[in-house]
Order: structure tokens, then C-alpha cells, then sequence
């Protein structure tokens, strides 16, 4: 949840709001509770009835030093005690400052910047009122403003020829401008007869017509040794006055109403102669950095026409015969080189082909001489078991041919008693056996056997044959035989 | 003082100028050239002057002006 706050948080937050609202305020009231520890900060509190503020004036806001420590110059009426050291309890005081808030106590508080007792208060209600009145009349109009002289040649300045402000002012400007002519219009700023001397001192540097600006400065002071600057008479002379004036009046807080006509209204009269002119060491910058620019414009301009120039000669150059020859050289030699470097690389590939070739070649061959080696081995072991094998085949042979003739002997033996009976059965089929018993065998001219009696025909001889012997006849007649007697004919 | 001379500001605008025309790079050689010796001498013109610058503080009086020294009148009063 954001709602909840640390209390850093918080205090921050009071811090910001308060600091950012009142920023700065001048505040009236009794002094009490007053304490000035060692430290030299002076702390009190402003009273009003019941209402009390809790105030802090720090040491280095306490301004009793003979220079203003912000701006360097040097106090008009030498160094001067500060209210802090001199202010008493049930003084009523206008302090000016801003409200701040002290985490640490956990309370709000004015950091004083300045006091003043309050009779000055009245002052301030006359400032205020002047200040409402010539406003109103138009005198603080910015259109109205001019605008001052750049680089100014010549330049009045008016104030006080042995204060601490036209030292100032000599001392800044003498390191700025281009060298201008300052006339110091003599002139007492602070005291009574001071505003109408600044008046004369205006009209008189008007009405001479020299000054490009005019210069209105003097030091820092206390709110009533620059009173003059708050009076009427001096507004309206520099309002009236023809030539721009820029004032530098060394205030510790507000402008004064001489501020609030001037066309220009610097811090102090050191500001005012920074306002003036530049420093000159700025102004050799700008020389510097000009001339730097300038050589390298220039550079850059002959560097382009270098360059063009170069791209034509070299464009020339690059048509010349001589030019295309070396050009024709570069290439025969380029390629020459290519060729050169593609044969070798042909002949190195070639090479390793060949190693490579050779290297499997023994490989095969160690692999052939394991192979016939191998050979010789199996020959020799063949070899051996070839003739062991031819021996026992012999022994076979010789054992065998041992065994043949009784065998053979006995085969015979058996084959003569089958010989006998197939003499036997072979007498018994022989075709003449029959015509022993008395049958006959009838044959053609030809000697072929006539088995029907179709095979000849009268006329024709036939021969019969016997067991002892042949007869040799004529056929007279054929007489096939009936069916019923064939058997007879048989 | 108020020469046909061209001020120190007059020099700068010139120097401003010159630079920018060159750098704009369209300008034959020997006009380039011519630019650039200008501008050196306004450069050069430029920081004579401020070498040289010095102001002349010179005290009003009733009658005229005399020369001024903030030194030599401190803290008469």
C-alpha cells in the first residue's frame, strides 16, 4: 500500500511542500529564546502572541566581512558588525529567509539570510508603495526596455571614483571587450545629497551624447546605504535619460526601484561589465574555431580537386599503350602463373593417385605372397596325403588282385555248369531238332521259310527240308486250309 | 578610430561567410584560394585586434576628461 508513509518519506514530502511554497519570506516578530552556541550559528525563535517560529541564522549567512563572499567585492563602508551578534531577546526584528524543515527535531524552521530591526519596516512599506506607483505609471515596462550595445566602444559609468565598484568593474572588463573608451562620471552614491547627484550625473551623460550604454553600479551595502537607489527622483532621471543605462547595484535581496527602471538591471558592477562585453578569450574561440573551420573548408575544396585531378591522370595513364601492354604483361604472367600452379597441382594429385596405387598394390601383394604361401603349404600338405593316399590305394589294388584268381576260378567254374545248361536249352530250341522228328521245313527259291501257303503260288519251287536232307519240288496247287481243320494242317 | 578599417565585428560576419561559401565547395580553385587568404587575414586582423585591445578609462571633470586611476584614489574617503 502506498498510502503509508516512512517517515522519511513523510518528512521529505513536508520538506518539499514547505520549501517550494515558501521559498523565500521576510517575517516580522519579537526575538526570544535567543542562543549563540560556539559553533556561531545564532539560534531563535520570532514570537507574535501565541505563535512562535523557530529560526537558525548560520554563520556564513551572518555578513560582517569586509568582502561579500559571493561575489568578492568589497564592503563600501569597510567590514561591519552583523545583527546576529548584536540582537537581543524582545527585539522586534524583520528577517528575511526561506522555511525549511529540520528532520532531525521533526519541526519546520527559518533559515535567516538577513535582518533588520524594525524601524526599517517602514522603509519597506515605502518601497513597496513607490514601487506600486511608478508600476503603475509604466516605468518598469518591459516593452519599454532597450536593448544595450553589443561589444560597447564607449561606456559612462556612474558612480563613486574611490569605491569598491569601479575597481570591480576595471578589473572584470579589462579582460573583455575589443578596447573601449570608459568615462567615469565621478558621483556619491550613498547619502543624502546622493540621488540628485546621480540625477545630474545622468542628465549630464545624456545630454554629452557620447555613451553607447550608460553604467549605474556600486557595491554591495545595507538595505539603507542603497536607499539612494530607491528614490523617485533617480527612477524617473534614468527612465527619462536618452542613452540605455544597465545597472549593477550590489543588493543582497531584492532589486531596488532604480533596478526596476533600468533598461538592464545587473547583479552587481562585476555582472554589469560581464554583461557588457564578452571575454575575450571567448571571442579568440570564436576566431579560432572560424579559422580551424576555414583550413578545413579549404582543405576539403583543394582535396576534391586533388582528387578529380588525380582521377582524370589516372584515367589517362590507364589508356596508354604502354599501360595496356604492361596491363597484357600482368595478365600473360597471371596466367602463366595459373597454368604453372594448376600442372603442379595436377602433377601432385597424379602423384598421390600413384602412391596410392602402389600402396595397394603391395597391400594385394602381401596379401598374394600370404595366399601362395598359404598354397605351398596346402600343396605340400597334399602332396603328402596324395601319395599316402596312392600307397594304400596300391595296397588296395595288390590286396584286390591277390583276391581275383580263386575268385575267378571259382566264377568259372560256376558259369561252365550254366554254360552246359544253356547248350542244353539252346539244343533244345534249334529249329532242325523238330524235322528229326519228322516235320518239315518248307522254303522259297530264295531259301526264306514259308510260313502260309499265300507266300507261293503255282509254278514256283519250294524247297523241303528234312533232317538228312532237301527236297527240291514244283508247286502244282495251293490249298488253304478251313478254318475247321487247321489244326490238322499245323 | 572610425577608419574605412571594418570592425571586429564587421571581420567576423566576413570570416562567418567565407568559411560557409567554402564549405558550400561550388567555387572555381583560384576563388577558393582568394576566399582563403581572406579569411585568414580577417582572422588574423580580428585577433590582433583583440591583442591589442585595451580600454581607456578616463575620469569626467568639470572642465573635460583626464586619464583615471581607480588605484591611485582608493579609500580617500
Amino acid at each position: 500500500m502506498d498510502a503509508i508513509l516512512s517517515v522519511r518519506q513523510v518528512t521529505e514530502r513536508l520538506r518539499q511542500a514547505v520549501e517550494s511554497r515558501f521559498p523565500y519570506v521576510w517575517v516580522q516578530g519579537e526575538v526570544t529564546n535567543l542562543s549563540r552556541p560556539s559553533s556561531g550559528h545564532v539560534y531563535f525563535s520570532l514570537k507574535e502572541d501565541d505563535c512562535l517560529l523557530n529560526c537558525v541564522w548560520f554563520k556564513r549567512q551572518q555578513k560582517d566581512e569586509t568582502f561579500d563572499p559571493l561575489t568578492g567585492e568589497v564592503w563600501e563602508d569597510g567590514p561591519r558588525p552583523s545583527l546576529a551578534r548584536v540582537m537581543e531577546n524582545g527585539q522586534t526584528l524583520i528577517c528575511a529567509g526561506r522555511l525549511t524543515v529540520y528532520g532531525a527535531r521533526g519541526q519546520y524552521q527559518m533559515v535567516v539570510e538577513l535582518a533588520q530591526t524594525a524601524g526599517l519596516g517602514l522603509w519597506h512599506q515605502e518601497f513597496e508603495a513607490l514601487k506600486r506607483k511608478l508600476a503603475a505609471e509604466g516605468l518598469f515596462d518591459q516593452a519599454r526596455k532597450r536593448p544595450l550595445p553589443r561589444e560597447p566602444r564607449r561606456v559612462a559609468v556612474i558612480t563613486a571614483p574611490n569605491g569598491a565598484a569601479i575597481r570591480d568593474f576595471i578589473r572584470i572588463s579589462s579582460t573583455r571587450g575589443l578596447g573601449a573608451e570608459i568615462r567615469v562620471y565621478p558621483t556619491p552614491v550613498q547619502g543624502e545629497d546622493a540621488p540628485p547627484r546621480i540625477v545630474d550625473a545622468l542628465k549630464r551623460a545624456g545630454d554629452d551624447a557620447w555613451a553607447e550604454v550608460i553604467a549605474l553600479i556600486r557595491g554591495g551595502g545595507s538595505v539603507q546605504d542603497l536607499w539612494a537607489f530607491n528614490d523617485e527622483r533617480v527612477a524617473r532621471a534614468v527612465y527619462r535619460c536618452p542613452i540605455p543605462v544597465l545597472t549593477g547595484i550590489g543588493h543582497e535581496i531584492d532589486h531596488s526601484i532604480t533596478d526596476f527602471t533600468a533598461d538592464y538591471a545587473a547583479a552587481t558592477p562585476s555582472h554589469a561589465a560581464q554583461i557588457l562585453w564578452q571575454e575575450r578569450s571567448v571571442l579568440e574561440q570564436r576566431i579560432d574555431g572560424l579559422e580551424i573551420a576555414l583550413r578545413n573548408a579549404s582543405l576539403r575544396r583543394q582535396d576534391t580537386l586533388a582528387l578529380r585531378l588525380e582521377h582524370v591522370s589516372r584515367a589517362l595513364a590507364l589508356l596508354s599503350p604502354l599501360a595496356r601492354l604492361r596491363h597484357q604483361r600482368e595478365t600473360l604472367n597471371a596466367l602463366t602463373g595459373r597454368l604453372r600452379a594448376a600442372l603442379e597441382r595436377r602433377i601432385e594429385r597424379d602423384f598421390r593417385a600413384v602412391e596410392r596405387l602402389s600402396d595397394a598394390m603391395r597391400e594385394k601383394n602381401a596379401r598374394l605372397e600370404s595366399r601362395s604361401a598359404e598354397l605351398e603349404r596346402l600343396a605340400l600338405r597334399l602332396a603328402g596325403a596324395g601319395e599316402a593316399r596312392l600307397r594304400r590305394a596300391n595296397a588296395d589294388v595288390e590286396r584286390a588282385q591277390a583276391a581275383l584268381p580263386p575268385l575267378g576260378r571259382l566264377v568259372g567254374l560256376a558259369q561252365e555248369s550254366a554254360l552246359t545248361r544253356l547248350e542244353l536249352r539252346l539244343q533244345a530250341l534249334d529249329p532242325f531238332e523238330p524235322l528229326r522228328r519228322g516235320y518239315a521245313m518248307a522254303c522259297d527259291e530264295r531259301g526264306d521259310i514259308l510260313r502260309s501257303v499265300a507266300q507261293t503260288s503255282p509254278g514256283r519251287s519250294v524247297s523241303v527240308l528234312l533232317a538228312d536232307g532237301r527236297i527240291l519240288a514244283d508247286v502244282t496247287g495251293v490249298e488253304p486250309s478251313r478254318p475247321d481243320d487247321k489244326n490238322a494242317s499245323t | 578610430m572610425k577608419k574605412k578599417e571594418p570592425t571586429f565585428e564587421e571581420r567576423l560576419a566576413r570570416l562567418q561567410a567565407i568559411v560557409t561559401a567554402l564549405e558550400a565547395g561550388d567555387s572555381p580553385l583560384e576563388e577558393s584560394v582568394a576566399l582563403y587568404k581572406e579569411g585568414l587575414a580577417h582572422a588574423a586582423a580580428c585577433r590582433e585586434q583583440l591583442e591589442k585591445a585595451r580600454h581607456d578609462i578616463r575620469l569626467c571633470t568639470e572642465t573635460g576628461t583626464e586619464p583615471f586611476d581607480a588605484g591611485a584614489q582608493e579609500e580617500d574617503e
